[in-house]
């Protein structure tokens, strides 16, 4: 029997599924974005460019594409403000504490996004938990609008995703060894200097690892913004969705998800390859 | 008063006592070594001076101020870790220039020392790399220039040979000591390595279940050991047990598993004692020669010496002889047991805390 045959066998299941329930969809969405729509006869057999042409060119696709890298920027550098202080807590934590902490953590991950986006509407809608304390206490007159903004989108985004980062500076820690710390105190550094100078550095790569993550999943998150934004506050994901649905242009749908991937896979390879260019030197 | 003042510290972790009543005192300039196996106590003792740990009780000075509570940060030690722990995202350069530019020296005067420190560990041509692209000796003189170029008021070395291959460690230890020499700097080493001890220290304070067993100069400790402990721990050391026959004016006589021996010392008649003797003062002579004899069992050629082990009346003692070229005694021969009546030395036993 050839040699190389086992491990083709072995890979087949997932080759399978791979190109059955990726590649296949894949490459009918992209060649679904070419055709032409027409609001009385539906998808014709046409081809060419103006689904792109259209996406690119109107601006209210811009102020769609804008919103949504923006949202995804915010909730990168939250998540990296609140997710590395976090890990580096739980570092220096004793191991009982550690670990009921990194189970608060990890825990909402066990529960479905959906559900845990619709606990956010209950707490900031109009009628929400938030307002009507406020209001009851006699801070607030008027309740504040949080639903269906982009800040509540932002929130909520970033209590879903900040594990991620948490988890990922959590590894880069696990690599420092504990005497820098200390090596550096000898020094003269105060506990600031330390963590701007020695820590923050050593865990930057954990930290840049984790922002990947956090964006590339925000870029292209659908369940919360399409929950916390409703229908006019629109995400590029929940824009391809309302073109599917909605509107039935289903080629036009297919540009912008094409777009979205296109443009985040340009992002995160970009971030990467910048990544790994400048830690090359520093670290195994 | 001298220098660094170590007076009756203790470090106790609930019930358990890392260091006990612990005193020391070092002069200026003086190379010290804490020597001692692990769980002895010696590496809290040396986070204590260093400010990671404080003392439950008594009280560490420095040139005469009193440090016991002072934050690590302000207490101007250089410190060379196990581990070296260099930053490895700085370069050589970089992270010899840490303590400099904590300390706020200006920019020329750092880059000037940082230049001097480095060769003077023989790394200059290294500033620019970073420290995973250095070998472990490489890195060890780093981590040596980043505690030596703060000009410290101490350098505490803790265990900083022990990661080193044998051959780079022997030619470290002299050059270790030869830049302690140079800076002047008061110096304390923490090792479980008792040649590196002897080797590099002006003296040695030997540790032993959380206490201070012994201090005193490298040849001082190993010729005269004060209890069993130091006895085996520095060198290894023949022992066994006797009682005294009688005791007259610093001789006593001693009758061991039927061999009666002369040996100096103060002990009282009738009581029972260990008595010690270094493998390599007892002289191998023909049979019926000795003070005794005994028949060798093994024999081990160790380049510049041979180990004997021989069974005697005694026990079974280990021997070592100077490798001089000639062939001496084989395995199964029969021979006599020989040497000077004062390199027997009566032991205390191990002090238990």
């Amino acid at each position: 029997m050839n040699r190389l045959l086992p491990p083709y066998l072995l890979n087949g299941p997932a080759l399978v599924l791979f190109v059955t329930m990726m590649a296949v969809p894949l490459v009918l969405t992209f060649m679904l974005s070419f055709n032409s729509f027409d609001f009385y006869g539906g998808i014709k057999a046409e081809y060419g460019w103006h689904n792109y042409y259209e996406v690119i060119s109107d601006s209210y696709f811009h102020e769609i594409f804008a919103r949504t890298y923006g949202i995804a920027i915010a909730v990168t550098l939250l998540c990296a403000l609140i997710g590395a202080p976090e890990a580096y807590i739980l570092y220096h934590m004793s191991s009982t504490w550690r670990s009921l902490c990194l189970l608060a953590i990890l825990g909402p991950l066990l529960i479905s996004v959906i559900v845990r986006t619709l606990g956010w509407a209950l707490l900031i809608g109009n009628k929400g938990v938030i307002n009507e304390a406020l209001i009851s206490i006699g801070l607030i007159e008027t309740p504040i609008k949080m639903m269906f903004t982009q800040t509540g989108i932002v929130v909520a985004l970033v209590h879903v995703l900040v594990p991620f980062m948490v988890l990922s500076v959590w590894t880069t820690l696990q690599k420092l060894d504990p005497l820098v710390e200390r090596a550096a105190l000898s020094l003269g550094a105060s506990h600031f200097t330390v963590l701007r100078r020695v820590v923050l550095p050593q865990v930057m790569p954990g930290v840049l690892a984790g922002s990947l993550i956090v964006f590339a999943l925000t870029a292209s998150a659908f369940a919360t913004p399409a929950i916390l934004g409703g229908r006019r506050l629109k995400v590029v994901a929940t824009t391809a969705y309302d073109e599917y649905l909605n509107t039935l242009n289903w080629p036009l749908g297919a540009a912008i998800a094409v777009v979205l991937l296109v443009a985040n896979v340009i992002v995160i390879t970009a971030y990467n390859r910048y990544v790994e260019r400048k830690y090359a030197a520093v670290f195994d | 008063m001298s220098f660094l003042v170590l007076k009756n510290i203790s470090k106790r972790y609930g019930p358990v006592a890392a260091v006990e009543d612990f005193s020391l005192d070092v002069e200026k300039g003086e190379f010290i070594s804490l020597l001692g196996p692990s769980g002895c106590g010696k590496t809290t003792t040396l986070q204590m001076i260093a400010g990671f740990e404080e003392p439950t009780a008594g009280s560490i000075s420095v040139d005469g101020r009193d440090m016991t509570s002072v934050p690590p940060n302000a207490r101007d030690i250089g410190i060379v870790f196990q581990s070296y722990a260099l930053f490895p995202h700085m370069t050589v350069a970089d992270n010899v220039a840490f303590g400099l530019e904590m300390r706020n020296v200006p920019k020329q005067e750092r880059q000037q020392r940082v230049a001097e420190t480095l060769s003077m560990v023989g790394l200059e041509e290294f500033a620019g790399r970073f420290p995973k692209a250095l070998s472990g000796g490489q890195r060890q003189r780093v981590a040596l220039a980043r505690a030596i170029v703060i000009k410290p008021q101490l350098l505490l070395l803790d265990e900083p040979l022990s990661a080193l291959d044998a051959k780079i460690r022997e030619s470290m230890q002299i050059e270790l000591r030869n830049i302690q020499h140079t800076v002047g700097v008061t110096t304390i080493l923490v090792t479980h390595d008792q040649a590196e001890a002897m080797a590099m220290s002006d003296r040695i304070a030997v540790m032993n279940k959380a206490r201070l067993a012994q201090l005193g100069a490298p040849f001082e400790i190993y010729e005269s050991p004060g209890d069993s402990f130091t006895s085996n721990f520095l060198g290894s050391t023949n022992m066994f047990e006797g009682k005294v026959n009688s005791a007259s004016d610093g001789n006593l006589s001693i009758s061991c598993a039927g061999v009666e021996l002369s040996v100096p010392g103060q002990a009282k008649t009738g009581e029972v004692v260990t008595l010690g003797i270094r493998p390599e003062k007892i002289a191998l002579v023909g049979a019926g020669e000795g003070l005794l004899n005994a028949t060798v069992h093994t024999r081990i050629f160790l380049g510049t010496s041979w180990l004997y082990q021989i069974d005697s009346e005694l026990g079974r003692m280990s021997v070592t002889l100077q490798n001089t070229g000639r062939d001496v005694a084989l395995e199964g021969d029969t021979v006599g047991l020989n040497w000077q009546r004062e390199a027997v030395r009566v032991l205390r036993e191990e002090q238990v805390a």
